[in-house]
């Protein structure tokens, strides 16, 4: 480890920290309907996509007919990205004359982008047209980003009124989500991406001759715009195989930098808008606090594991010191321009952030690197995490820590003034149980059935974590890949499907469930038994149970993985 | 033919989905214990 190398940890964190503030009282004023900067511009749009569409943006909705709403949309989702990968091959803008897609890896695609996960189990430049790109892949990126900030947004107004029996309308929070924060901030996101260079073009690959008189075929396509909004959906699907280790999606220490402030920049703010909406930013910077202590704990730990390196290279006569020519640690799978610090600090990023982009290949980390990056998801997306799921996911742990507390002292707990009933409480278990079931059911099955152990790259603990990795990251909406797994198989593509669709909807559902319940209550003063959820100890408490429930839940499994591993490593042993 | 198994996957995830959202909101409407303090 360098000073140098943690000089650029700490400043990309104030950076991210100073636009908390802005970003997330901008959406407070965009959600509460207050007038914004771009309102002038915007404002007659969003009134004529109503009028379009026939939406009356002043009918609210129950909660229950919020969700019915926002699970139709998705469902129309699924089925239009499917029929787009299928029917490519007879649709235009297709240069390169791509055939259609299998159906399993169709609507593996489909559910993965819908669902917010970008699970890619095929490589984008040998796969989809730039119509597919376009239309499906960048369409739903938009699309499952404004979903989850809507959730959240629902979720913060159950808090924040009293006695509403409606939630807001799923129609207006998406067409404001989509208007107001996604689409200004991914327009000069590409117009900043493409004068870095990266391309932008309808034209196919293009033919260039090597030094030894070779020809090579280097892809290109719409790749700027499809980038800005893969990073601040939390979506991270990218138009190349190899995401952002590609130099056409992330060619220099600077778009580095802004990839990884594009990630967290709405899931951090929101903690912001969540403060604001609820008459104390107080509560906001609580539960930022506690996202932070993880997220430093995280990036440290991975940071430490890939600069202290592999110490069976030594056996091979390989140099893993830093030094004036090398940034040293473990650079397998690493890009030399971006070396063992920025590859840490990106793995860390986009698996606490839900964004499944990469800059590394995480299948190299090392056993005790990579059980990091895998303990970030299996923490429930509450470090930072996509847009509303990242914050929606925090506030079913606070809700958790909240009701521990109640049971300590006795007392009916409390949130943000809000009593935290058997109704919050069953919606909330049902949330966060869901999760685990389908990451350990399904990774169970395929280490036993022959299906799932045919794509496995690795044997023994490696394998395992292969599999591990890949339903975590499905069920956690993440959707990066230890690649060693060849998941292009009806059993993964279909398995790994039912764990987003899972870990996406069958989480939602009951969050606003709780929104609905809340929004119905009243709210009880502060008095001196209330618990303040605004403080360091109910920082620490909550970071408390996060970790417990979490190590509850997949410590047996990670034991068997990346544990196991790390100390086969240290032995000399390898997978 | 496996494009129609497919969208039966589809439709009937979301109808799973839905009917989900459903338990939820009956479980949401039970009687709960009065809105006071345990001790």
């Amino acid at each position: 480890m360098t000073s140098i190398g943690w000089l650029q940890i700490a400043l990309f964190t104030i950076i991210v920290a100073a636009t908390v503030r802005p970003v997330g009282g901008y959406m407070m004023r965009v959600f509460s309907g207050e007038p914004t900067v771009l309102g002038r511009v915007l404002g007659p749009v969003e009134r004529g996509i109503y009028r379009l569409a026939e939406i009356n943006p002043a009918a609210e909705q129950e909660w229950y007919v919020y969700a019915l709403a926002l699970l139709a949309f998705n469902a129309v989702g699924v089925v239009a990205l499917y029929a787009l990968l299928r029917l490519q091959g007879f649709l235009p803008i297709n240069p390169q004359h791509f055939e259609a897609v299998d159906p399993a890896l169709a609507l593996n695609t489909a559910v993965s982008f819908t669902t917010n996960t970008s699970w890619q189990s095929y490589g984008g430049e040998t796969t989809l047209s730039f119509l597919s790109q376009m239309a499906g892949i960048t369409v739903q990126s938009f699309l499952s980003a404004a979903t989850g900030i809507a959730v959240a947004i629902a979720l913060i107004r159950g808090f924040a009124r009293r006695h509403f029996s409606t939630i807001g309308n799923f129609w207006v929070d998406m067409t404001r989500a989509l208007l107001y924060v996604l689409l200004p901030i991914c327009i000069v996101a590409t117009l900043f991406l493409v004068w870095q260079g990266i391309p932008q073009t309808l034209d196919g690959t293009l033919g260039a001759a090597t030094l030894d008189g070779a020809q090579q075929l280097i892809a290109r396509g719409p790749v700027a715009s499809q980038i800005a909004i893969k990073l601040l959906s939390g979506d991270g699907g990218g138009f190349f195989n190899v995401n952002s280790a590609h130099p056409f999606e992330n060619p220099s220490a600077l778009t580095n930098l802004v990839e990884m402030l594009l990630i967290f920049v709405i899931g951090a703010a929101l903690t912001n808008t969540f403060g604001r909406m609820v008459g104390n930013e107080g509560h906001g910077w609580a539960l930022l606090a506690a996202m932070a202590i993880l997220y430093i704990a995280g990036v440290a730990a991975v940071y430490a594991a890939e600069a202290h390196g592999n110490p069976a290279f030594a056996a091979f006569g390989i140099d893993q010191r830093a030094g004036e020519l090398q940034a040293g640690g473990n650079m397998e799978g690493k890009e030399v321009r971006f070396g063992a610090t920025m590859s840490a600090l990106f793995a860390t990023v986009a698996t606490d952030s839900s964004d499944g982009a990469v800059n590394a290949m995480l299948d190299s980390f090392t056993p005790g690197g990579g059980g990091v990056l895998m303990a970030n998801m299996m923490l429930d997306e509450v470090i930072v995490g996509a847009p509303g799921s990242g914050l929606f996911s925090m506030l079913l742990f606070a809700i958790i820590a909240v009701f521990i507390a109640g049971l300590m002292i006795g007392r009916t707990p409390e949130y943000v003034g809000k009593k935290i009933a058997a109704t919050e409480v069953k919606m909330t278990v049902l949330a966060i149980l869901c999760i685990p079931l389908v990451i350990l059911a399904l990774t169970a099955t395929a280490s036993v059935v022959a299906a799932g152990l045919a794509g496995l790259g690795n044997s023994g603990p490696h394998g395992f974590s292969e599999m591990l990795y890949a339903f975590t990251s499905g069920a956690m909406t993440n959707g990066s890949a230890f690649a060693g797994l060849s998941a292009n198989t009806p059993f993964y593509n279909l398995t790994l499907a039912l764990a987003m669709f899972v870990g996406r909807f069958f989480v939602i559902v009951p969050v606003l469930a709780i929104a609905g319940s809340l929004a119905a209550k009243q709210v009880v003063p502060v008095s001196a038994g209330t618990l303040p959820t605004n403080r360091l100890l109910f920082v620490l408490f909550l970071v408390g149970v996060i970790v417990i429930v979490g190590g509850l839940t997949f410590l047996p499994a990670v034991s068997l993985g990346p544990a196991v591993e790390q100390f086969a490593m240290q032995s000399g042993r390898l997978y | 033919m496996l494009d129609l198994l497919m969208m039966a996957v589809v439709v009937a995830a979301f109808a799973a989905a839905a009917a989900y959202a459903g338990l939820c909101n009956r479980l949401g409407r039970r009687p709960e214990m009065p809105d006071e303090d345990l001790r």
